[in-house]
């Protein structure tokens, strides 16, 4: 080492590129193609696009009539089912190829669930008004939601091009559905009052699902994000199965699960527009492909999708996803935390050179923050001071709502209560929204007194029923920083009227956690289910699961320890829900039905809210076509858009 | 010598075997488990979660048993078949995570010790043979510039300024075009043509303290006698400080090597979570998040073993190097 030190420039050009050509030799094993400069696998280019828009469109894919010639693939009309569904495409009719490119938060599968995941016996139509057959060729209800026939597709194909029929379905319930070691406890929608659902073939192709009551609102439980039963193939999965196959070892149910995870277990064969080729735990992207199976097709009976393969680029953080957003790296992406009001800034400035657009997107939310007074807190005191409705109006006029919009949110949304958006057709007024939201310290003061909290201590603040100044410590979530900055509000303008506010953040975790304990004064929930959601998850109207407001009487109404009767005005709303609601499949009952809920839920003000968010935006680029234009999609889990506006005539053309 | 090792390798049994425990203890700790996480986020989005999805889950995760039973259910597995367990976040078996992850990670961590020593070593003689001159002044105010700066911070401002004036696509380590197509030059290229980012945001903090070290014990030993007295018979200066005054500062170089290895497992965590690298570092610190505890609990457990294999062969090279060590122990 010492001799060598000034000898650096001793190694020539000749050892150098020897020594590079060795390293690269022994680095780089697969044999001819190790020097070659392009991506190994092709077609992951943006040419896909251009290409195919020059030849003539045909019945199928040109990479699958490339395989159909090798004679690797039966020809497109024995892939179809003998009725394919036909597509109506948005604008016009696409061309194939291509590759959409769309990132995801890492870990995360929503957005997967919102895309290329979704492809039910049922499905909302595009404008989130209907339920329209899907993989079923049609469907029939019957006893006022009591039975469900389903007619299937005959010739219908899974991706592995194994036929789809009713022993599929089948096999589902008898195998999954009632096999304790697999599903021990029957799923709530899947259920009617405990008791549980009966699936019966009636041929090939028909299969009827029967509840011992009606269950009105199976169908629209199915075309949520994530529905609690998928369609799986029989023929696949009997190897994995303790009854089909003996062998199995006492761990079979862990390895038959994980077999059933489509994301992960890329030999599962699917139904849906494209498929997996490698798993989703790679966590670095996931690439999907078209099925050649698939059962849609466009007018000119061309073969859907029209995108060659649709490839997820995971993300940790927001920064990088952003980023590259701006940068036009990205053809269709929109999730509520990415397009936020924060980020529209950047997004909008990266516009041109992105070469994409933010198409206007109507968010189903009605609140930014609700506020969950626990209604059923274990202090009586503080139980009996939250149950009394002045009290509440008083709390809720001593927000000063204006001021929160502007300097929290930016100036974007309206005062509104925790009601249901104007929007939705079944409450068309907006008096449960508006409903005690001016900002009127003395009307405050007044509904406080009437409540009976008139006296106060020598520094103004109001002395509860135990003679000790009022607080009301807030829980809060810390991953909702917005929250925290709009309570600071809150806390001022609470102290003029004398109630203290203090405010506590815990991890979503322990939040949960006390929540269940019931140990907490008031917490916080971005009001995420305002549309006609509400009809399937009533959560802000009456205390169910998922409600934050009073952890007892959501117990008394989905079973569960310790529960605790009620007030009888709630116990109406469960009980119209129950016949109205679920109990018939007569939409105009069911809207008569959540009607009077709402009515209740107005009249007992059970809970309070800041503000109606604005509306969100989806990233859209410029060479993606026939995606739904501004306000035509909704940010919705139980109506998983962008999938229902029918994702496999998207194509792709231009830059 | 031998015993010396000997010693400190059934030192190591105990070690781990506590390692293990406290470990999964710590994961363990905070209220909830990975349950309660997955609930907190699907009551987030807006689903109904019921009880009985709640009992399916449990069910299937095993997560009811009492936490021993947990405990030995995953060291005998590690031990005894080196199944380090499914992680519930992925649904897939933690071994696989690992297998995928680790590869680039020291790619990565290994280009870093490399850039930072090609920075560090030369730079930290030349601030030292020519101490308060110009150079001096630069390389050491950049090098305190790079450590006081945080990486992530560094991160941000590349990404940003490769986003704005070089339409780079940031984040990960490959472009799109290349991130699953086979390896070759071109996708080598590629990887040389994204990591030299992440490199040297991990490498300006290394390299300022390196620079410093260096330079410090080069200038002690500049100054002492024997230096002076080899200068005196005109022995070139070149080699005075080579052949001597350098090997002797080099000894933090070579005792530090055993903190490289836990380095190269989680030492990059912040950095690649800002700039989304296939590295463990994000493994590790969304399985702490959501409290998917084999995956955290192996992730753990590797970074502690190596820290622990990583002093020994410090040990031995410093007992190798300094013969007071060995005798110490005698």
């Amino acid at each position: 080492m010492p001799g060598n030190f000034g000898s650096r420039r001793d190694i020539s050009r000749k050892d150098f590129l020897a020594l590079g050509a060795a390293l690269a030799g022994t680095s780089l094993l697969p044999a001819c193609s190790a020097f070659s400069m392009d991506p190994e696998s092709a077609d992951r280019s943006r040419s896909g696009g251009r290409a195919g828009a020059t030849t003539a469109k045909g019945k199928e894919a040109p990479m699958l009539a490339a395989r159909v010639k090798a004679g690797s693939l039966p020809p497109v009309a024995k892939r179809l089912p003998a009725n394919p569904r036909v597509i109506q495409p948005l604008e016009r009719a696409g061309v194939y190829g291509g590759t959409w490119r769309t990132v995801e938060a890492s870990t995360d599968p929503s957005w997967l669930w919102m895309t290329v995941c979704h492809d039910h016996l049922i499905s909302w139509d595009p404008t989130w008004r209907k339920i329209i057959p899907n993989v079923a060729e049609s469907y029939e209800i019957r006893g006022d939601g009591r039975e469900y026939v389903f007619k299937l597709r005959a010739g219908m194909k899974w991706s592995d091009g194994k036929l789809f029929t009713a022993d599929d379905l089948l096999f589902w319930y008898e195998k999954i559905y009632l096999n304790k070691e697999i599903t021990p406890v029957l799923p709530s929608t899947l259920q009617i009052n405990g008791k549980p659902l009966v699936v019966e073939k009636q041929d090939d192709h028909t299969v009827t699902f029967r509840f011992p009551e009606p269950n009105a609102l199976f169908l629209q439980n199915l075309a949520i994000h994530g529905p609690p039963f998928r369609l799986l193939p029989r023929h696949y999965l009997e190897q994995f199965h303790k009854d089909s196959n003996p062998n199995l070892g006492k761990d079979w149910a862990q390895t038959f699960l994980e077999k059933i995870d489509e994301l992960n277990n890329v030999d599962l064969p699917v139904l849906t527009g494209w498929v997996p080729k490698n798993p989703h735990g790679d966590g670095d992207r996931q690439v999907w492909e078209r099925n050649p199976y698939y059962f849609k097709v466009d007018p000119d009976g061309s073969q859907l999708p029209y995108i060659d393969k649709v490839v997820f680029t995971f993300f940790q953080e927001q920064g990088p996803l952003i980023l590259q957003a701006a940068n036009g790296d990205v053809d269709l992406y929109m999730r509520a935390e990415v397009t936020t009001p924060k980020n529209r800034p950047v997004l909008a400035r990266g516009q041109k050179n992105g070469g994409y657009k933010l198409v206007k997107v109507k968010d189903p939310t009605h609140n930014t923050i609700g506020i969950c007074l626990n209604l059923t807190h274990e202090d009586p005191n503080k139980r009996r001071m939250f149950q009394n409705k002045d009290f509440r109006i008083g709390l809720s006029h001593a927000i000063n709502r204006p001021q929160i919009i502007d300097l929290v949110f930016l100036g974007q949304g309206v005062p509104w209560q925790t009601a249901p958006r104007p929007e939705v057709s079944f409450y068309k007024s907006d008096d449960m929204g508006t409903q005690y939201t001016v900002y009127d310290l003395k009307l405050a003061r007044q509904h406080l007194e009437k409540a009976g909290y008139t006296r106060t201590d020598a520094r103004g603040r109001r002395l509860g029923a135990d003679g000790k100044p009022i607080v009301v410590s807030v829980l809060i979530q810390s991953r909702y920083p917005v929250m925290i900055d709009a309570m600071e509000f809150v806390k001022g303008t609470w102290a003029k009227v004398g109630v203290e506010l203090r405010i506590d953040t815990a991890s979503p975790e322990l939040v949960g956690t006390r929540m269940d304990a019931n140990k907490y004064d008031c917490t916080l929930d971005v009001g995420e289910i305002g549309y006609v959601d509400m009809l399937t998850d009533p959560r802000w109207l009456f205390a169910t699961g998922g409600s934050s407001y009073a952890p007892l009487w959501s117990r008394w109404y989905e079973g569960g320890t310790p529960k605790e009767e009620p007030p009888e005005a709630m116990r109406r709303q469960a009980a119209l829900y129950r016949q109205k609601v679920v109990g018939t499949s007569d939409v105009d009952t069911q809207y008569a039905g959540i009607k009077e809920i709402i009515e209740i839920a107005r009249d007992e003000f059970w809970t309070m809210g800041i503000s109606r968010p604005a509306e969100s935006y989806a990233i859209v680029s410029d060479r993606i076509h026939n995606v739904p234009g501004d306000n035509r999609m909704w940010l919705a889990f139980k109506c998983p858009y962008p999938a229902v506006t029918n994702i496999s005539q998207y194509y792709l053309e231009g830059e | 010598m031998l015993t010396f090792v000997l010693r400190r390798v059934l030192y190591m049994v105990p070690t781990v075997f506590l390692i293990s425990v406290v470990t999964f203890a710590i994961i363990s700790l905070p209220p909830g488990d990975y349950l309660t996480t997955l609930v907190a986020q699907m009551r987030a989005q807006g689903v109904q979660v019921d009880a009985g999805q709640l009992a399916t889950l449990e069910h299937r995760y095993g997560l009811g048993q009492p936490l021993y039973v947990q405990y030995l259910k995953w060291i005998s597995a590690i031990g005894l078949h080196l199944d380090f367990g499914q992680s519930f976040q992925y649904n897939r078996p933690v071994a696989d995570l690992l297998a995928q992850r680790l590869p680039l990670t020291i790619v990565m961590a290994l280009t870093t010790l490399v850039f930072t020593w090609v920075i560090a070593f030369p730079v930290g003689l030349y601030s030292a043979v020519r101490q308060y001159s110009l150079g001096d002044y630069l390389f050491t105010t950049i090098g305190f510039l790079g450590l006081a700066v945080p990486n992530f911070l560094i991160a941000l401002v590349l990404m940003y300024l490769g986003y704005r004036y070089f339409g780079l696509s940031v984040g990960g380590l490959f472009s799109p075009t290349f991130a699953d197509a086979r390896w070759n030059l071109g996708k080598v290229v590629d990887l040389l043509g994204h990591l030299w980012v992440p490199v040297v945001v991990l490498g300006t903090a290394g390299t300022a303290g390196l620079i410093r070290i260096l330079r410090n014990n080069l200038l002690d030993e500049l100054r002492k006698p024997y230096v002076v007295a080899a200068r005196a018979r005109g022995i070139r200066e070149r080699k005075i400080v080579v052949k001597y005054p350098l090997r002797i500062a080099m000894n933090p170089f070579v005792s530090t090597i055993g903190w490289i290895l836990p380095l190269l497992v989680s030492g990059e965590v912040i950095v690649a979570q800002v700039l989304s690298l296939p590295t463990t570092g994000p493994l590790l610190l969304s399985a702490l998040l959501s409290q998917d505890m084999y995956l955290a609990g192996s992730l753990i457990l590797i970074v502690s073993v190596l820290t622990v294999i990583g002093t020994l062969l410090s040990d031995i090279a410093l007992a190798w190097l300094d013969p007071r060590v060995r005798l110490g122990d005698r």
